[in-house]
């Protein structure tokens, strides 16, 4: 079931925090340097419920979901 | 022994070619927080109201799939619902985000 057949059952998003941060290293590699983007969000149901999600992006992951962001602005302009 | 410098050589081939995604594997294998593994998003119009009629406001619906690297089987899913306030909101935060990357992050 594709998100265009789901029925509407979305909470509100009231909440986003985001850091970034660089793995510097570990110990299976003494050289990661590694930057990237840990994000949480808070969302409301329905009924007022706040859940909190959280989730690590690497840097292209995070692209990516700022590209999807901005394609949905853009297309919410249109309307 | 020590090596052969055909040895070596190959080793270095080896490495040159395969050194990104080695790293990047070891890089993934140090994330154990929740990854996202998916986004998908639709737009949906209110058309009218029992109050408002013609109102036509978009509003975004977002799901996002997140996974636990501990527990693959596992995936979270939220869904929510963001207004135009909210997704500029959203954007200023990605501008936000990249800004800092660009100034932090040579890669």
């Amino acid at each position: 079931m594709d998100l265009s057949e789901r029925g509407l059952t979305a909470g509100k998003l009231v909440d986003m925090k985001w850091k970034l941060g660089v793995a510097v290293c570990s110990d299976e590699c003494k050289s990661l340097n590694s930057p990237f983007v840990a994000m949480t969000l808070k969302v409301a149901d329905a009924s007022g419920k706040i859940s909190t999600h959280t989730f690590e992006l690497t840097i292209p992951q995070f692209q990516n979901f700022s590209e999807q962001m901005k394609d949905m602005a853009a297309r919410m302009e249109m309307i | 022994a020590a090596m052969t410098e055909e040895e070596a050589s190959a080793y270095r081939k080896f490495w040159k070619v395969h050194k990104n995604k080695i790293h990047d594997t070891l890089v993934s294998k140090t994330n154990w927080n929740n990854s996202l593994k998916k986004v998908s998003w639709r737009i949906d119009v209110k058309s009218q109201s029992k109050s408002a009629e013609n109102i036509n406001e978009p509003s975004a619906i977002v799901e996002l799939q997140i996974e636990n690297p501990e527990e693959s089987q596992k995936t979270e899913v939220v869904q929510f619902e963001m207004d135009e306030s909210r997704l500029a909101h959203v954007l200023q935060n990605m501008k936000d985000i990249e800004d800092q990357i660009v100034q932090y992050c040579q890669q």
